[in-house]
């Protein structure tokens, strides 16, 4: 997203997650995907803080830029999720009405997630000892990683940092309870507050965004597992979730449209 | 003071809703101010004295060979303003069948225990307390009957005899106020009192809460939570427990439903509890404000969507119910209420918080509408509104920023429910003043000794104390409670109501969801006994023990949370530093550290309450520091409400998840 830097625009690191994830929603690069980043913000790491931290351009209008663009991405990414209680809904009811649609006739997330439910169901039905294959342990370890991340949002407090042209402007603190401390460096325009009122925000989006995902895969779980037809494959319903909310995410329709904003 | 301070001394303490504007109650001032005016009370020294004395004597206001129960050994008067104008006489007269009620009572024994004081024995204009009580012999000691009756009506409009008469007299003796404009009222009043105690009327023994509730509105979020919930559970309590008569119920209100039209059936529609509690902002109104006279102290109800969605508009009638609300058709005969909300029971001429003494905040003293119009009501009026004077502060119900205390408003309800007088059971709310202007006298004490003064610690007492002061009864002191057992056929009969919602509240969340446990392990391994046999879903299992342990550890974390959020979260801080060495700021212990310099701050309290510190520079406001700044606490309380309702979802939605695997 920065060409012209070699840090990425924005940075997340939490100490106790040493397992390598895929970025948040997208937009926030985790320590490990960035190597220098440890190093770029060690002043400001505690082990009882989640950093989230905004390397500006300092060119004023593509900084703010770069803030708006995610902004809208999480709020397009939130939109999406609130679907995901409906979309199931409306798939189990033309189920259950016996609509003869092929999977291929259905939106991408939709047949793929018919497609992984007939399948283990099938092999349940033939006692098939590679019905455990249908599980992708790396989506368990995931999955469990997005709570663990999420829960430790709830331990530690927020630590966001922008800066502007490679100059620290503002540093804030978010606790538990949601009280704000903020540090602005002497002498900041409106403008420039602005950007750190904007980092703060995409950061505590995220976040929500975040739990907002788990808690779709949780209410997808419910939905799923009323598709099922034998309790044998009840526990596939946690992994069919993950996948189906995944899959929604990152629906190329979805993502055209953000590009498209973006631009 | 330190130079940094002093960029850092402007305060604003509000509370209620603006309706003239839609937004929350907001008048500037500053902590520096404040502080200094508790350090130089408006309240006289004897007073201050006489309220130290009263908090560590821990007597009761009466002797203690009279019974507040029995107004023959406790004695009763009124007071009037003083002097021969023939309106006096008249609402003298108006009033005669309660006083030869009181009269028949209190004299019973001995005469002298009736007393009126009217024409030259009244109040007059600018006499102080002790010094109408030492024109009849009485000390600062407990109420002796033999000099002035423990149980003491004013009658008057607070210009003729002001509010700090009031809150000075209540100190010992058991005060309460009537005003109204027309004689009819002061003969319907006192005709509602008289047949209430002889028996002719009767109410259901049956409590009830209101209290609202709007999500994005930290002040009835946290009264709902911290004030409403706890008492109903108290008082349920000791109903159940037999400590009081048999019979009673008591009835909270689901928040989704203390709309404008169930009060009007609670306040004297067909629902009217013999005791009504609310909990609600208080409807207040810019001087000038046409609706202020006859709406200020008007309760709001859900009717209001909140401030996030409201808040830049005046509020409609629609959303609060006014004296206007209470129809001719209805039958509030009998009931007592009592508000929390800002000038429930009235309005002072001057913001009773701010240390500039000439800012007015009304075009004189005026009791509020509704209880005017719920006693002096032409079917048969209410017996007593309990209420505050001025803005009603979060203090009342909790003490330490984070922990509650509603042992004060227990007790109170307590008395009233076992048919004390209400001016005894008032007792409660006056000895907490007495004890906080006790603790403002032992923080100025220490300073003298030589601790370093703390301006925020002084301000907040002080504020305390006249929050405190504030509660007053609109009404006759002596009243009791009617109550019958639900069955007993009287007039007004009404249905009995059984208990039908309770508020839900951190623990009711947690209690509710502690029951829901992931399966359980050997009924699962029944389901699949095959399948585990031939060691077939041996990898999925294990992933999803592992997945049910982590949700299991992340909804006990969501309860945690969401608990202390609720309960715990009294208010929102939001400080905004400056630093010239940014790469020095660290935070520790819910602090900013480095070389940092606080230039403002904002606490949104549980009712909305907001204290802010606005900075300076030579001067006159930092304006681009300010706007900075607010649009910081626009972001956290943003971020409080989505949090609130991100961490409800996920309770609920980890909840069924785990129902399921």
């Amino acid at each position: 997203m920065n060409p012209g830097s070699s840090s990425p625009v924005f940075q997340f690191y939490d100490t106790d997650i040493t397992y390598s994830q895929s970025d948040l929603m997208g937009i926030w690069k985790s320590d490990e995907q960035v190597e220098s980043v440890s190093y770029d913000i060690s002043g400001s790491q505690t082990d009882d803080s989640q950093v989230w931290r905004a390397n500006l351009p300092a060119d004023l209008n593509q900084a703010r830029s770069y803030l708006t663009a995610g902004i809208r991405k999480l709020e397009i990414s939130r939109q999406v999720l609130e679907s995901v209680p409906s979309r199931l809904d409306q798939l189990r009811e033309e189920l259950d009405r016996g609509r003869s649609f092929g999977i291929s006739d259905r939106l991408r997330p939709e047949a793929e997630l018919l497609e992984f439910l007939a399948n283990s169901e099938a092999q349940a039905t033939a006692v098939s000892f590679g019905l455990a294959d249908q599980f992708d342990s790396k989506i368990g370890d995931i999955f469990s990683g997005l709570l663990h991340r999420l829960r430790n949002s709830f331990n530690k407090y927020a630590w966001v940092e922008t800066s502007f042209g490679e100059r620290l402007i503002a540093r804030t603190a978010v606790d538990w309870s949601g009280d704000f401390h903020t540090a602005w460096t002497i002498g900041l325009d409106q403008s420039e507050a602005e950007l750190h009122s904007k980092t703060l925000r995409l950061a505590l989006k995220t976040r929500d965004v975040l739990a907002r995902m788990i808690i779709m895969i949780a209410r997808a779980t419910v939905k799923i597992s009323l598709l099922l037809s034998s309790p044998i494959t009840a526990p596939l319903a946690l992994p069919a979730a993950y996948k189906y909310v995944h899959a929604i995410m990152a629906d190329p329709e979805l993502i055209a449209f953000i590009k498209n904003e973006e631009h | 003071m330190s130079s940094m301070d002093d960029e850092l001394t402007k305060i604003s303490a509000s509370n209620g809703i603006n309706a003239s504007t839609g937004d929350y109650f907001f008048e500037p001032e500053t902590i520096d101010e404040i502080a200094a005016r508790a350090a130089r009370p408006p309240l006289d020294q004897e007073h201050i004295d006489e309220l130290v004395e009263h908090h560590q004597s821990k007597s009761f206001a009466v002797v203690p060979w009279a019974s507040p129960k029995n107004l023959s050994e406790t004695g009763w008067g009124v007071i009037f303003p003083a002097g021969d104008d023939p309106t006096i006489r008249k609402i003298r007269d108006a009033l005669s069948e309660l006083l030869d009620h009181r009269k028949e009572q209190a004299g019973a024994n001995k005469p002298h225990y009736y007393r009126e004081f009217i024409g030259d024995d009244g109040y007059y204009p600018g006499i102080t307390k002790s010094a109408f009580l030492q024109k009849y012999g009485a000390t600062y000691s407990s109420a002796d009957p033999e000099n002035v009756p423990y149980y003491l009506l004013i009658v008057g409009d607070p210009e003729t005899i002001p509010f700090s008469f009031q809150y000075q007299l209540d100190v010992q003796y058991a005060v309460g106020r009537i005003y109204f404009e027309t004689l009819e009222e002061y003969a319907s009043y006192a005709r509602s009192v008289v047949m209430a105690e002889k028996g002719m009327v009767t109410r259901p023994r049956r409590l009830s809460f209101f209290g609202t509730r709007n999500n994005d509105d930290p002040s009835t979020l946290l009264s709902s939570t911290m004030l409403i919930s706890p008492l109903a559970e108290e008082i349920t309590k000791l109903t159940s427990g037999g400590a009081l008569a048999a019979g009673w119920q008591v009835e909270t209100l689901p928040y989704e439903e203390t709309k404008k039209e169930r009060l009007v059936r609670l306040m004297g529609g067909a629902d009217t509890p013999a005791l009504l509690f609310t909990a609600s902002h208080g409807a207040a109104f810019n001087q000038g404000d046409p609706r202020q006279l006859k709406h200020q102290g008007a309760l709001m109800c859900q009717d209001w969507p909140g401030p996030k969605e409201w808040r830049k508009k005046p509020i409609l009638t629609d959303h609060y119910f006014a004296a206007e609300d209470v129809s001719d058709d209805a039958n509030p005969l009998g009931m007592i209420t009592f508000h929390f909300a800002c000038f429930g029971a009235g309005t002072p001429r001057r913001d009773d918080f701010s240390y500039t003494s000439s800012r007015e905040i009304a075009p004189h003293a005026f009791l509020s509408k509704l209880p005017q119009r719920l006693l002096g009501h032409p079917k048969g009026g209410a017996l007593a509104v309990i209420g505050h004077v001025e803005r009603a502060w979060d203090y009342s119900f909790k003490f330490d920023k984070t922990k509650r205390q509603t042992q004060t408003f227990t007790s109170t309800l307590f008395q009233i429910m076992d048919q004390h007088p209400i001016g005894a059971a008032m007792e409660f709310m006056n000895g907490r003043y007495a004890e906080l202007s006790t603790a403002i006298t032992e923080y100025e004490h220490s300073v003298k000794q030589g601790k370093q003064p703390d301006n925020y610690e002084l301000a907040g007492l002080w504020m305390q104390n006249n929050d405190a002061r504030s509660y007053v009864i609109i009404g006759d002191p002596a009243v009791k409670l009617v109550g019958s057992e639900p069955s007993a056929a009287a007039r007004p009969t009404i249905e009995p109501v059984t208990v039908t919602g309770i508020v839900i509240t951190p623990s009711a969340v947690t209690t509710e969801s502690t029951p829901v446990q992931p399966t359980d392990k050997e009924e699962e391994e029944k389901t699949v006994p095959e399948a585990a046999d031939f060691g077939l879903f041996s990898s999925l299992k294990e992933s999803k023990e592992g997945i049910q342990n982590s949700l299991n550890e992340l909804l006990d974390k969501t309860k945690q949370t969401l608990s202390r959020v609720l309960s715990d979260a009294t208010s929102l801080d939001v400080l905004t530093y400056v630093s010239d060495e940014m790469e020095t700021v660290e935070y520790e212990n819910g602090k900013l550290k480095g070389a940092t310099q606080l230039r403002a701050m904002t606490r949104i309290s549980a009712d909305g309450d907001t204290i802010v510190c606005v900075p300076r520079t030579g001067g006159r406001m930092d304006t681009e520091l300010w706007q900075v700044h607010k649009d910081m606490v626009d972001q956290a309380l943003t971020h409080r409400t989505e949090m609130i309702k991100t961490l409800s979802a996920a309770l609920a939605g980890l909840v069924d998840a785990l129902k399921v695997l």
